[in-house]
């Protein structure tokens, strides 16, 4: 169950994995001494059920309250301190806190360029919540993995890279029709099943073949002059499209296929059901690290990321970083773009400056290193109009978790982080204009601007943490079956159910 | 009831590279790859536990191919080094070492990992930096309007694998035909984007080495009941040709496996094969002198194309139809049912016999533009013929590399010893400041260059297994091999052929402390370096290398599901 929250989590956010289970457990620990401290037994199951609903209100409520009064106020005059000047660097600095941990450190870097290229070449002034979620979504059949080349070879080309040659490739000059196929055109009968018979009649040679002939010419009088084609077709339409000059693109992912005939305004013909055409602006053949891949050139100007890596595990967990970063970047704009008014909204598109400028301006980032749970921490503890006091400090204590974990080399450390976090507090009440140094505090090797991340991923993150909490402590007793639960479309493995078993226990026996 | 078996836990191994017992394992693989490093360098033997083909070979690509790994760490790194290999086709064992190398080497000296990782990263784009660069002393232009640095880029390829058991002439033999295949392939007068030929490999078992020789134009085996005298009946070319890629055979196989329901007077065999004689008839009405096929030919249609005297030649092969349609310009017919369309013809300028050592072949001779060709290649035994064919086949993908990045690099170890003393030199005097500005502590940073620069030095001296001693000479930091019985003959050359001796050169043992020093770029000298390496292939081998290394220097933890 924890892990089916955790994964909800990660899926909505693309963040915040690691963070959830310390979180988690922290709250969990924190259940558990203060049980010990208040009552010298255990919690009692209604008393659990009671505490879960109060920590799951705060979340609610004081949350919100410190969103919006606190760390939105804190995160923007942050962040128009810092050298943030430059709307464009907000995503630079964006990908790189999210990309530093998850890949090696000298990876890190070429990959935020390349990233941070991809979405400008893609976004090309067009709305950029609708560019990120468009990468988001498509993002499987917007990259191509290449072994055996340094991370740092990978780039950005334009076009649409398919991972197929060429079955008939000739060389084509500026916009070209292109025919999308999902079937073959030759007799189709193997699609029947298995119970098939084949009527042999008079003339059955010339008549089966004269059915494709005509099917064929018809391509030739609409001025196709390349089929894209999901499966495998007759040698014999290999053999027509060599004859007539026309490229044949055979096992093209079929999903490949509808994204390029819905970013092209595909027209669907009406005659052969499946059939869409569309206009290339080229078509290309590339060679990446010792493949020969086709590469589709559309009108809007689609770009392939192409990402290298020495061995396929290493790859894997690029591609799985890339994907990440626009799951956090979508997060983070359509949480942004929730929050501005509905008259704002009604202007046509968001550019690229809009949006991050917003972002910036509207304290949705926040420097990372546990920034967000200093602050939080900060005020569940002194904000003197908490209804709960007692969930305030559980919540607030297991915060700090956090950043002890990110600074568990060096103790020391975090206790400077801390101290000097507080001190920067101090001088805000104080001052108007305070200096802040927090955030440059712990980076004192580089002066460049340090990494950001997003609130809005850390809000949902202790939601999400509490809700999982929830629904934790709720639960009343595990009854085992020895049949498979069909209950609904998740269902619990044995090891989950010991798993919850032993956090029933674990919480039982405070 | 199905047993449900309880699912045992993973296997968790805490800071990997500090347990005794994986050390070791890539200290073996390391052994494993320096020990088969160069052209005297130790075959390795390959057998599986119940019998079965037994491979000698020296090979990077050959050995990790075959040999499992245990450990997570070590599959990783072997991954990787056949990923680069099947990209670059060369410096496998290179990568290996220098990689290897390297992560001991950090161990040894006790680098943070993160240090090391910033510094090494720093170091290689310093060397990618100096390889690149216009004011490389170390980097030998590819000249094309001759073909000695071809042939001596090939030559040192083939030298280095000694599982090809060739001796000198035999491998200036190879090399020269390796050289030539590749001048073939390149399409020359063809106008719009050229894509590469083709060179069609043939292997030819229990022959002398001498007998390999390459053919413009294709190579097939002789059809059955082809007489010299059906040849000489045909005249002389260009000839025309006609290619099926569908079966001819005549039943009705490609339909699949499905119940046929057939009206009463209906034959389908005698239909097909009516229709194959009127095939037949409209290709001998065509004046078609060469009729081939991938797949297998009716007997009665061979007969009848005999009679007509059609040469026939069937059951091509898949691997083979591309490069005759390419020799031929013919295109593919894929259906004996419709009549041969007329831009389907393609032609050959001749058709002759070839005897290569025991085995006859029918040449098919190429008009002028086709880039086709094929390399014979002949070895006493199967083991020898099979490296031997992989050895040429890289070589010549080596060689095409250079059409991108024309320019190769010293081999015997030169341009290892020259990278590491620029490296060193270059980080004598700025390495407070690179240290600063990586964020490493001056120390750290010393050290990984020391670290990285013996790891370069490691790689040169795996190229010596009969234990005389290396050398570095002081002024171009080259590489030598201090010669036990000095030639009288010649004067002794460093390990590239670049620098020749002389009695004021200094030279000490590589793998001793010397003064840093800028390596003086060799000019006006009539010397061609002997040995070339693949310049693509060594950048490659080396980023990935650094970047191997600082993946595995930095992994923590290892968790390995053993269900």
């Amino acid at each position: 169950m924890v892990l089916d929250c955790m994964c909800a989590h990660a899926k909505a956010t693309g963040d915040g994995t690691k963070s959830f289970i310390l979180l988690l457990a922290a709250l969990l620990r924190g259940i558990q001494n203060s049980a010990h401290m208040h009552r010298k037994g255990s919690w009692t199951g209604p008393g659990l059920r009671n505490l879960a609903n109060r920590l799951l209100a705060v979340g609610r409520k004081e949350l919100d309250e410190a969103i919006i009064h606190k760390i939105t106020p804190y995160a923007s005059l942050c962040c128009s301190r810092h050298s943030y000047k430059r709307e464009g660097s907000i995503l630079d600095l964006l990908i790189a806190g999210y990309i530093s941990g998850r890949v090696a450190i000298g990876q890190a870097e070429i990959l935020k360029r390349v990233l941070c290229e991809f979405y400008h070449k893609v976004s090309r002034d067009q709305d950029a919540v609708e560019t990120i979620s468009f990468i988001h979504s498509h993002f499987s059949l917007l990259h191509t993995p290449v072994t055996g080349l340094p991370i740092g070879s990978s780039e950005v080309i334009e076009g649409l890279v398919v991972t197929r040659d060429w079955s008939v490739w000739t060389e084509l000059q500026g916009p070209v029709k292109a025919l999308i196929l999902y079937e073959s055109f030759g007799p189709t009968i193997d699609t029947a099943g298995d119970n098939i018979s084949i009527c042999v009649q008079q003339d059955w040679l010339h008549r089966t073949e004269s059915i494709m002939k005509q099917k064929l010419l018809s391509l030739l009088d609409s001025q196709v002059h390349v089929l894209l084609s999901s499966v495998k077709q007759p040698e014999s339409v290999v053999q027509w499209a060599r004859l007539n000059h026309i490229a044949l693109l055979e096992f093209v992912d079929s999903a490949q296929l509808d994204l390029l005939s819905n970013i092209s305004a595909a027209e669907t013909l009406s005659h052969p059901p499946l059939q869409h055409l569309v206009t290339l602006k080229y078509c290309r053949r590339v060679q990446l690290g010792g493949h020969r891949y086709a590469c589709l050139g559309t009108v809007l100007h689609t770009h392939t990321l192409v990402l290298c890596a020495p061995a396929p595990g290493l790859l894997d967990q690029t591609v799985c970083v890339s994907q990440g970063v626009f799951a956090m970047l979508q997060h983070l704009s359509r949480t942004f773009q929730s929050s501005i008014p509905a008259a704002d909204q009604s202007q046509s598109t968001l550019s690229t400056q809009d949006l991050w400028g917003g972002i910036m301006c509207g304290g949705g980032v926040l420097p990372v290193g546990g920034l967000f749970e200093f602050l939080l921490h900060h005020f569940l503890l002194n904000e003197r109009n908490c209804g709960d006091p007692e969930c305030c400090r559980l919540l607030a204590e297991a915060l700090l978790c956090v950043p002890r974990t990110l600074y568990s080399h060096n103790q020391r450390s975090f206790l400077n982080i801390q101290t000097c976090f507080l001190s920067d507090l101090k001088q805000l009440d104080r001052a108007k204009s305070p200096d802040l140094k927090f955030g440059l505090g712990f980076s004192e090797s580089s002066e460049l601007a340090p990494c950001l991340e997003s609130v809005s991923g850390k809000q949902q993150l202790v939601v999400s943490v509490l809700q999982c909490l929830h629904r934790l402590l709720c639960v009343g007793a595990i009854l085992h079956t020895r049949s498979p639960l069909r209950t609904g479309p998740q269902t619990h493995s044995e090891e989950d159910e010991e798993e919850e078993e032993g956090m029933k226990e674990h919480s039982n026996s405070t | 009831m199905s047993r449900i078996c309880k699912r045992k836990p993973a296997v968790c191994t805490d800071e990997p590279l500090s347990d005794s017992n994986i050390c070791q394992k890539i200290a073996l693989l390391r052994n494993i790859l320096s020990t088969s490093y160069g052209p005297t360098g130790r075959l390795k033997q390959i057998h599986n536990n119940v019998g079965g083909h037994v491979l000698t070979t020296s090979t990077s690509t050959a050995l990790l191919k075959r040999v499992d790994m245990s450990e997570p760490l070590l599959k990783l790194i072997s991954t990787s080094v056949q990923h680069h290999t099947a990209c670059y086709s060369d410096c496998g064992l290179f990568m290996g070492i220098f990689m290897l190398r390297l992560i001991e080497n950090t161990q040894k000296y006790n680098v943070r990992t993160v240090a090391a990782a910033k510094s090494y990263k720093r170091l290689v784009e310093e060397c990618n930096m100096y390889l690149k660069g216009d004011s490389c002393g170390c980097k030998v232009s590819v000249d094309f309007s001759s073909c000695d640095s071809l042939v001596a880029l090939a030559r040192s390829m083939i030298t280095s694998k000694p599982a090809c058991m060739l001796n000198s002439r035999e491998t200036q033999h190879i090399s020269s035909l390796i050289a030539q295949a590749f001048l073939y392939s390149i399409p020359c007068n063809s106008p719009g984007v050229a894509c590469f030929g083709r060179t069609v490999t043939i292997g030819i078992e229990g022959q002398p080495v001498s007998d390999s020789s390459v053919f413009p134009g294709l190579l097939v085996d002789v059809p059955e009941m082809l007489q010299l005298a059906d040849l000489k009946r045909l005249g002389s070319g260009p000839f025309k040709v006609v290619v099926f890629s569908a079966s001819l055979s005549g039943d009705m196989s490609e339909v699949g496996d499905v119940i046929l329901e057939i009206h009463r007077g209906v034959d389908p065999e005698f239909d097909l094969l009516q229709q194959l004689l009127k095939l037949g008839e409209q290709v001998v009405k065509d004046k078609v002198s060469l009729f081939a096929c991938q797949k297998v030919v009716h007997p009665v249609l061979q007969h009848y194309f005999r009679e007509h005297g059609v040469v026939v030649i069937e059951r091509l092969g898949l691997a083979l139809m591309e490069p005759f349609i390419q020799i031929s310009g013919a295109q593919a017919v894929a259906s004996p049912c419709s009549p041969v369309p007329a831009e389907a013809y393609g032609l050959v300028r001749g058709l002759c016999f070839q005897s290569c050592g025991s085995r006859e072949l029918l040449h098919l001779l190429p008009p002028k533009d086709a880039a086709i060709s094929t390399l014979v290649l002949c070895h006493r035994n199967e083991t020898m013929l099979e490296e031997l064919k992989m050895t040429c086949q890289r070589a010549e993908h080596v060689l095409r590399l250079t059409l991108r990045e024309p320019y190769a690099l010293p081999g015997g170890g030169c341009t290892e010893t020259l990278l590491a003393t620029h490296i060193t030199h270059m980080n004598q005097s700025t390495a407070t400041i690179t240290a600063a500005a990586l964020g490493v502590s001056h120390s750290e940073f010393l050290m990984a260059v020391k670290a990285f620069c013996s790891s370069l030095h490691a790689v040169a001296l795996s190229l010596e297994h009969d234990g005389q001693d290396c050398l570095i000479d002081l002024t171009y930091a080259h590489r030598w091999v201090s010669d036990i019985y000095p030639r009288t003959s010649a004067r002794q050359t460093c390990g590239c052929g670049l620098v020749e001796d002389r009695s004021d050169l200094e030279k000490t043992p590589l793998n001793s402390a010397c003064h840093t020093f800028s390596p003086v770029f060799l000019e006006n000298t009539d010397n061609q370096p002997r040995i070339l390496d693949s310049f693509s292939a060594k950048l490659n081998a080396l980023n990935v290398a650094v970047e191997m290394a600082n993946f595995v220097l930095d992994v923590k933890y290892i968790i390995k599901d053993i269900n």
